[in-house]
């Protein structure tokens, strides 16, 4: 009798999970073909290698390498001091961007509301820039002789050289921040809009001014979001590439061809047609990515559980 | 000029009528066969689907599909190679000088020895040849070749009173002389971007930078003649005598205008962005040889062949393509609106020189066609290019901006290109003296 008025247990068990499957498969499908199946043919592709010999006019054997060459990344100066540059790039960018995100952030969700959504709008319109368009126009800017500001500053008596040296990198942390920040800020605002307007009102009440009430009350609350950002920052950092391939072209930057690993990668597989080594710098990467964003995420449980 | 563009255009309308004609009185026959046989053409240089278009409208047994690639160095090479891998390879491919030996090593092209490649030969320069016939086998026809002139500002010349240099010390000379009248111009711009261009002053000077005469890569790019070159252009860009920056950047663009640089160092395909970039300056160019070290010679800086994948479907009707392209007249005629580069086949000079005149305001009277055909003659013939030069160029590019204009720059970059290309050919297991 209880069967006509509600279904079997079973049947709604077997429901939800079609539900599920229905909701969440066609994204693990995709999910598993264009990411899971390419790391793993990524990394049976870092186990092989084309070899060479004599001039080669016979054409390359593919031989299985072991670990050659993960032994050739881990030993060429091009990856190592590739690795040694997106690290400092991070360092730099990542604090430099959250920080700035935080404050921007803060301030807004305190401003009046007509100034809000005008500032709202204006921070977030280069995020609507391709980070390509935006290298381009940020390379304009920094060319000597064609740049006003190059120009301005040599009007005040300061000859700066954007592009040269190791003036470089805070050109293209420049161009992350600008094009990264509005991002961030919108991302960090709407948590901040999350925050429940009655602890805020109670920490008033208690007597705590503006300041306070954003570092003490606030930002706590949001501090998953930051986490988000922050990891998204750091992963995105490991895969510099498209910025420092166009400053590359300018001719006045030190930038090489292979001067971060993506651009290391795609140099051996799409100048070199060396597919193996291209993947193994991937694979190497990868991990790289995985351990930074794993201790990150470790700190910031041990410091939430405190 | 215009009589004989109609002609042309005539005889072309002409063989379309006669071919639509043989095509009606096969009638079935050919129907039962299946009509055409269909080709591609991977390519990206100006000109191809012109080109493309006069082959199909005066044949009618093979039909050739052109697809536009991105530039070689910029993504097509890699298609190319990955196509030929997925068992999916186009018919006929551009392939530049400079890949060839890696398309070879690489099995991604076929020899093309046995299908008549050879009749070419005496038409083409020894040097080009050269650039193709790779261990005792033909893999690419050639069609275009880029021999190096020197571009200049016929009217700035004349108004500044310079004299036109024959030698690389006279051009010094002459940039000196600019230089004390006008501090604010140089004699000519240099590419300190551009990889082939320093290659293409090393091989004016008589270097072979990869030579395997020997039975294995013997490397050297540092010879006394590359090191000279270097050493001239390190001076020369210390010294302010030219600029050393992108061409055909803003910049550059932007000293043309205001005529604030005088000349650069060019080959025939150049024109048409010379043409494209600075429209204004039509009439005020002229084409000189390339000043000389002793003797003359030009170096080439650029041009391209023809190549069959591995696993095309039609390998002689591709060549029947290519062959058409590489010797035709009517080829020439279709390609000069679209493409300033010069043909390779030396039976085709005269007629290429009228054409890409006729067909080009801005270039008449610039007297490219026959500096370029005097220089191609010029060219030495022992240049060979290394087995991986997409890599190596990027390389040479890298090491060269760095360090141009500082003392002992490009000197110290070609030492440190040499060992670098060195270690990268052994890593992969290529025989390697230095």
């Amino acid at each position: 009798m209880a069967s006509t008025t509600s279904p079997p247990r079973s049947r709604i068990r077997r429901q939800r999970r079609n539900g599920v499957l229905l909701l969440l498969g066609p994204f693990f499908l995709l999910f598993a073909l264009t990411y899971i199946l390419p790391l793993f043919y990524a990394v049976g592709l870092s186990f092989f290698r084309e070899r060479f010999s004599g001039l080669g006019w016979g054409g390359p054997e593919l031989v299985f390498a072991w670990f050659d060459n993960y032994t050739r990344a881990l030993t060429d100066p091009d990856f190592l001091s590739g690795v040694g540059r997106v690290l400092l790039y991070g360092l730099i960018f990542v604090p430099l961007l959250v920080v700035l995100a935080i404050v921007l952030a803060l301030l807004l969700d305190n401003a009046l509301t007509y100034g809000r959504r005008f500032f709202q709008t204006l921070l977030f319109l280069p995020h609507i820039v391709p980070g390509l368009i935006a290298s381009l126009i940020w390379l304009y800017l920094y060319t000597p002789e064609l740049s006003p500001i190059v120009d301005a500053f040599s009007a005040l008596g300061w000859d700066i050289d954007f592009l040269g040296g190791n003036n470089v990198m805070f050109s293209l942390v420049n161009i992350a921040v600008w094009g990264a920040l509005g991002f961030n800020v919108v991302l960090i605002f709407v948590g901040l809009q999350a925050v429940p307007r009655t602890t805020i009102d109670a920490a008033r009440i208690d007597g705590a001014g503006e300041f306070r009430i954003a570092f003490n009350v606030k930002l706590p609350q949001v501090l998953p979001t930051v986490l988000v950002a922050t990891l998204f920052t750091i992963i995105g950092s490991l895969q510099l590439y498209t910025e420092p391939m166009i400053l590359r072209t300018s001719g006045e930057s030190p930038i090489s061809n292979t001067w971060t690993p993506n651009m290391l990668a795609y140099s051996s597989a799409f100048n070199s047609n060396d597919y193996h080594y291209a993947a193994t710098v991937s694979v190497l990467i990868a991990v790289l990515a995985g351990v930074l964003s794993f201790a990150v995420t470790r700190f910031a449980n041990r410091r939430a559980l405190r | 000029m215009v009589s004989h563009r109609r002609n042309l255009t005539v005889r072309g309308s002409l063989a379309a009528g006669v071919a639509a004609a043989l095509l009606a009185s096969c009638g079935i026959s050919g129907a039962a066969e299946g009509g055409p046989t269909t080709i591609t053409f991977w390519s990206w240089t100006s000109g191809s689907q012109e080109a493309v278009d006069r082959f199909n409208a005066t044949h009618d047994d093979i039909h050739v599909v052109f697809e536009q690639v991105p530039a070689g160095t910029g993504g097509g090479y890699s298609k190319m190679y990955n196509a030929v891998r997925a068992g999916k390879s186009p018919d006929v491919v551009t392939v530049e000088y400079p890949q060839v030996p890696a398309f070879v090593t690489h099995n991604v092209v076929q020899p093309i020895t046995d299908y008549g490649a050879g009749e070419l030969r005496d038409v083409l320069p020894e040097w080009a040849w050269n650039q193709v016939a790779l261990g005792g086998d033909v893999y690419a026809l050639p069609y275009n070749i880029a021999p190096q002139v020197f571009l200049y500002r016929a009217d700035l010349f004349e108004e500044y009173g310079l004299d036109l240099p024959t030698t690389w010390e006279e051009f010094r000379d002459t940039a000196e002389q600019l230089r004390g009248e006008r501090p604010d111009t140089v004699l000519a711009t240099l590419g300190n971007t551009d990889a082939a261009l320093l290659a293409g002053l090393a091989w004016q000077a008589g270097a072979n930078w990869f030579d395997t005469a020997g039975g294995s890569w013997e490397v050297n790019a540092t010879d006394e003649a590359s090191l000279s070159v270097a050493r001239y252009w390190d001076d020369m860009v210390a010294d302010d005598l030219v600029n050393a920056e992108p061409l055909f950047a803003e910049k550059h663009i932007a000293d043309l205008q205001q005529g604030r640089s005088l000349g650069m160092i060019a080959a025939p395909w150049m024109l048409g962005n010379l043409s494209r970039f600075v429209p204004e300056l039509a009439g005020s160019w002229a084409a000189a040889p390339l000043p000389a070290w002793d003797g003359t010679a030009a170096g080439n800086y650029g041009g391209s062949g023809f190549a069959v994948p591995e696993g095309a479907d039609h390998p002689e009707e591709a060549m029947e393509f290519a062959r058409w392209v590489a010797t035709s007249p009517d080829a020439i005629a279709a390609m000069v609106p679209a493409s300033t580069a010069m043909p390779a086949n030396s039976d085709l000079f005269d007629i290429w020189a009228t054409e890409v005149e006729a067909a080009n305001p801005y270039v008449a009277g610039m007297g490219v066609p026959a500096v370029a055909t005097a220089a191609a003659e010029s060219v030495p013939p022992a240049w060979e290019w290394g087995p991986d030069m997409t890599d190596g160029f990027a390389r040479l590019m890298d090491e060269m901006t760095g360090s141009m204009g500082r003392p002992g720059g490009l000197e110290d970059a070609l030492h440190r290109w040499e060992d670098d290309v060195v270690d990268q050919l052994r890593l992969r297991g290529f025989d390697v003296t230095t």
